[in-house]
């Protein structure tokens, strides 16, 4: 084997490791929109953040085991901009489908909120204050989507963020 | 594509051997352990002022004020480190940050003294961190009146630290700033926790560290107590003008407007009385009680002089 054929072999060898790499992103984490998916938002960099068991805290710190008591299992953030708008989608594997449903309504409770089903976003709800915050269960995905924005339409944001992450959690 | 980085190296390591907490934590610069050497308190240690009222400023100043003044604790050219709590991407309003007013108004004072340099510091949780600076208004509150605002957000930002009383941990990370400051200001927010029952002064200085799910892996409380044995505030301010009842850390939850401010340098006897905002006392939270046991500071109220302004 001569000096080209061995570039050869070591570059398809860091392309098969770069494609086994991104495969072994956590299933969570696949759902969260890529770039090019939303018109006009970009990912911002370093913004994505990844906990499994304890390190749920990664996201939430203390507040983290109100989600690993409610059957998290594991999460992932990342944030999103356009301009002056941005948003944050937060994914979570539940334990199970049952228990996405019952902490909707867990957290239907708390923001004092009333939960239903939409076809194209799943079971869950929408709170406007302080600011547009979308809770929904996806199968056994847990799925919150805020807007940081009041300017331009934050409601309409939110909604095309959950609907491709409800995308994903169907195929 | 999700990367294990340095801190989840580190914190899958610490995790399997429990080695973290025998003096190998936070592998900050690369330098020494620091001793952390408290300077003598400026203030009566064994009181407490509450100012009670509605607008936040007044009340910050009050505060101080009732103590014997910002004057006693900054002098010409003093730089000085204002720890507010800045973790989440949560406006104001939500009360799970600490509220912007209380942090310029402090800046003020400092800076009336004669301050050379007022830095407004935090680790910030959320990310990315300019974002939270923002939208918690601190930033543009806290530069308006002359403060440096910045997140610590990288691991150089920290030094180790010595923890010598520590039960649990017997050393750790300080932000470097905060350590080379000639006095250190922590203002906290009064709110509720999922983890710790509430989060006031001494939970505050998590955000100190660099490390947190290190203490998350272990026994949270007792992490708390421990650094508050090395990391002493020369002056806590606690903002319960509107304090989180539910939801807490992060929020959204409830809110009441408690109209108050807390200032004192003892912080087990500030975080005590910040307990009975939220109808507990200090023994009802474990870190406080583990604290007072240390000897960190007073937690029976009675013990102390609590002054109303």
């Amino acid at each position: 084997m001569n000096s080209r054929h061995t570039i050869l072999c070591v570059a398809l060898i860091i392309v098969l490791l770069l494609a086994v790499a991104a495969n072994s992103a956590p299933d969570v984490q696949k759902l969260l929109p890529v770039k090019g998916e939303l018109a006009g938002f970009d990912i911002m960099p370093e913004t994505l953040v990844y906990g499994k068991g304890v390190n749920v805290s990664k996201v939430y710190n203390g507040g983290y085991e109100v989600y690993t008591k409610n059957g998290v299992i594991d999460v992932a953030k990342q944030m999103y901009r356009r301009g002056d708008a941005f948003v944050e989608v937060t994914g979570h594997t539940m334990k199970s489908a049952k228990a996405a449903t019952d902490f909707i309504n867990y957290w239907a409770k708390q923001r004092e909120a009333k939960a239903g089903t939409n076809a194209d976003t799943g079971f869950g709800f929408v709170v406007t204050k302080p600011n547009v915050m979308a809770y929904y269960a996806m199968d056994k995905y847990f799925v919150t989507v805020g807007a940081f924005h009041t300017q331009g339409n934050p409601s309409k944001d939110v909604e095309l963020f959950a609907k491709a992450v409800r995308k994903k959690v169907k195929k | 594509m999700k990367k294990l980085d340095r801190r989840e190296f580190l914190g899958a390591i610490a995790g399997l051997g429990g080695a973290l907490f025998l003096g190998g934590c936070g592998k900050a610069d690369g330098e020494s352990a620091q001793a952390v050497t408290p300077r003598a308190a400026k203030f009566d240690d064994k009181t407490v002022v509450v100012a009670s009222g509605k607008d936040a400023a007044k009340l910050t100043r009050a505060a101080v004020d009732g103590l014997g003044g910002m004057n006693k604790l900054v002098s010409k050219g003093d730089t000085v480190v204002i720890k507010p709590n800045i973790a989440w991407n949560q406006p104001p309003e939500v009360g799970a940050t600490t509220n912007p007013v209380v942090v310029a108004e402090i800046v003020r004072m400092c800076k009336e003294c004669g301050a050379g340099r007022v830095l407004v510091v935090d680790h910030v949780i959320d990310r990315p961190s300019e974002m939270v600076l923002g939208l918690t208004g601190i930033k543009a509150a806290a530069e308006s009146v002359g403060a440096e605002v910045s997140a610590a957000q990288n691991e150089s930002d920290f030094r180790r630290i010595e923890i010598p009383k520590g039960r649990l941990i017997k050393s750790d990370t300080c932000i470097k700033e905060l350590l080379k400051a000639d006095v250190f200001i922590n203002v906290p927010i009064a709110k509720t926790h999922g983890a710790t029952k509430l989060t006031l002064g001494m939970k505050n200085l998590m955000g100190c560290n660099w490390d947190r799910q290190a203490w998350h892996r272990s026994k949270l409380d007792q992490c708390i107590a421990d650094y508050a044995t090395a990391i002493k505030p020369d002056l806590i301010i606690l903002d319960a003008n509107r304090i989180l009842l539910t939801g807490g850390p992060k929020g959204p939850g409830k809110t009441k407007d408690a109209g108050k401010m807390i200032a004192g340098v003892d912080p087990v006897a500030v975080d005590s009385y910040g307990a009975t905002l939220f109808e507990m006392t200090g023994a009802d939270i474990s870190h406080i009680r583990l604290a007072h046991e240390m000897g960190v500071g007073e937690m029976d109220l009675a013990k102390l002089t609590i002054k109303n302004v």
